[in-house]
């Protein structure tokens, strides 16, 4: 494959490609189907590159093809760029209140849509069974930490 | 998929539901309190297989190697805590809500204008994590639409993203046309145009001729970048269209496994001492770099066997190429647009 023999050259190339491209906006013909747009779930797992290539092919298809979802890419990029440059030190988590988080998840569940008038669903179950679980190890919960930082 | 393909990748996955519930007894012991039933673990996995593994224009099904080496790769931590936060429990949420709410508060006020939307962000984003719409007796929480492939970390950074983007939009749909137009909402980028020729008859011999040479160069270029791999397409997307660096298109390829990079660490010829390193700017230009050789190389075949130009005449279009191509007639009807619609 030929290489540019020089800066000149290849800055000429460079510019040739570029009048092209940000005349077109797209390298897709006009009949491309791009497909149902990419959610937030491929989106993030593209820009983080965890793919095999064999499921990244049809993610990279769509990006040639969809902007909108190339561009949001883009912004993910940028972001991460941005994040990574402003690095701080792990955050502390927040202070521990006792009982906030059920304040939090009543709060939420206070905002539930039932799907009908007859239909009201209380979506948050409050595992006060679980609580009983005292003798075993739980996921998270430190007691030494649990009087705030 | 057709009928065989999917016979084979149902067998491929029953093969590998031992490995499945394994994973499943391993989160169990991790958080015994997050009571998330092995039905649901299972369909979790299978969403993930099929979302990304399955690939509808492949000639085959997954084996069960590659199966198991996809569910190996899967954040499943991440995911058994999305799975029980999407279920409501308390447990799961106090684990989520220790580990990433600093994190969530931090994109939020590294994009938001202010610290007013910065709060309304968070905010909506806890309300859509936790889904307050119910469908079938269903509460929709976005955790639901997690599969793990990625980081909970990475996923919530999106999620976070698109808040503050509909939270601009809405205030956009706030405010008025008068004021939006006023802003430059209509102002659209135009190319720098060149000077038009204007003269007698030479002048105008001289624009047709490159009218046909513009039409040939279009028309070559297009060619010739329609041949290129999709990795290819993507690389100048990004640098051309979307405006990337090559330092954040280095931070995009960053990870070792990424399929951008991979694809182009094959095709490059040099050999790679230290494969999985970091990827420096100096060697995104040299993937564009061979990109741009690939092209011209097309390009020029496509004017000399296509459009049976003499050497003089390529190099002349490729001179055209760096320029501005927008035919006459186009310019001439912006030039003469009003400002505003």
């Amino acid at each position: 494959m030929p290489r540019p023999k020089s800066n000149k050259e290849s800055d000429r190339l460079r510019r040739m490609v570029h009048q092209h491209l940000s005349r077109r906006g797209s390298l897709a013909p006009a009949s491309a189907a791009a497909g149902a747009h990419l959610d937030e779930d491929a989106l993030s797992v593209f820009v983080e590159g965890r793919l095999s290539e064999r499921e990244a092919a049809p993610l990279i298809r769509h990006l040639v093809a969809c902007a909108s979802c190339r561009h949001i890419t883009t912004q993910l990029i940028r972001l991460d760029t941005e994040l990574s440059a402003a690095e701080t030190p792990a955050p502390l988590p927040p202070a521990e209140e006792p009982g906030r988080i059920r304040r939090l998840l009543a709060d939420l569940a206070a905002r539930v849509l039932p799907s009908s008038e007859d239909d009201v669903v209380f979506a948050y179950h409050a595992p006060a069974d679980d609580f009983e679980k005292k003798d075993e190890p739980k996921k998270g919960e430190e007691p030494e930490n649990q009087e705030g930082e | 998929m057709t009928v065989s393909l999917l016979e084979q990748l149902e067998s491929a996955i029953a093969e590998c539901a031992a490995d499945i519930s394994a994973l499943h007894q391993r989160c169990i012991e991790a958080a015994p309190n997050y009571d998330v039933e092995a039905d649901a673990f299972h369909a979790a996995v299978r969403a993930a297989i099929d979302k990304y593994l399955v690939d509808p224009q492949a000639a085959s099904a997954p084996t069960p190697d590659e199966i198991r080496q996809f569910i190996g790769e899967l954040q499943i931590t991440d995911l058994y805590l999305a799975l029980a936060c999407a279920r409501g429990n308390e447990h799961a949420w106090w684990e989520f809500d220790q580990s990433y709410r600093r994190y969530i508060e931090r994109i939020a006020r590294h994009l938001a204008s202010a610290e007013s939307d910065a709060e309304e962000v968070i905010d909506s984003v806890y309300v859509e994590l936790y889904g307050t719409r119910v469908v079938n007796d269903v509460r929709q929480s976005k955790f639901a639409t997690y599969t793990g492939r990625g980081t909970l970390r990475g996923w919530l950074r999106t999620v976070v993203w698109h808040a503050v983007i509909d939270l601009h939009r809405a205030r956009r749909d706030e405010v008025s046309i008068d004021d939006w137009s006023e802003g430059g909402g209509e102002v659209r980028d135009r190319p720098g145009w060149r000077a038009e020729a204007r003269g007698g008859e030479g002048a105008m011999v001289e624009r047709v001729a490159r009218e046909r040479y513009r039409d040939v160069t279009v028309k070559a270029l297009d060619t010739s970048l329609a041949t290129l791999d999709d990795h290819e397409k993507l690389l100048l997307l990004y640098y051309h269209v979307e405006g990337l660096k090559l330092r954040e298109i280095a931070r995009l390829v960053e990870e070792p496994r990424s399929p951008l990079r991979r694809w182009f660490q094959r095709q490059s010829k040099r050999r790679i001492s230290v494969p999985d390193s970091r990827v420096h700017e100096s060697t995104v230009m040299r993937w564009l770099e061979k990109v741009y050789g690939k092209v011209l190389e097309r390009f020029r075949s496509e004017l000399k066997e296509q459009s049976g130009l003499s050497a003089d005449e390529i190099e002349l279009c490729v001179e055209m190429a760096t320029e501005d191509l927008a035919p006459e007639d186009v310019r001439r009807h912006l030039t003469d647009a009003p400002a505003e619609r």
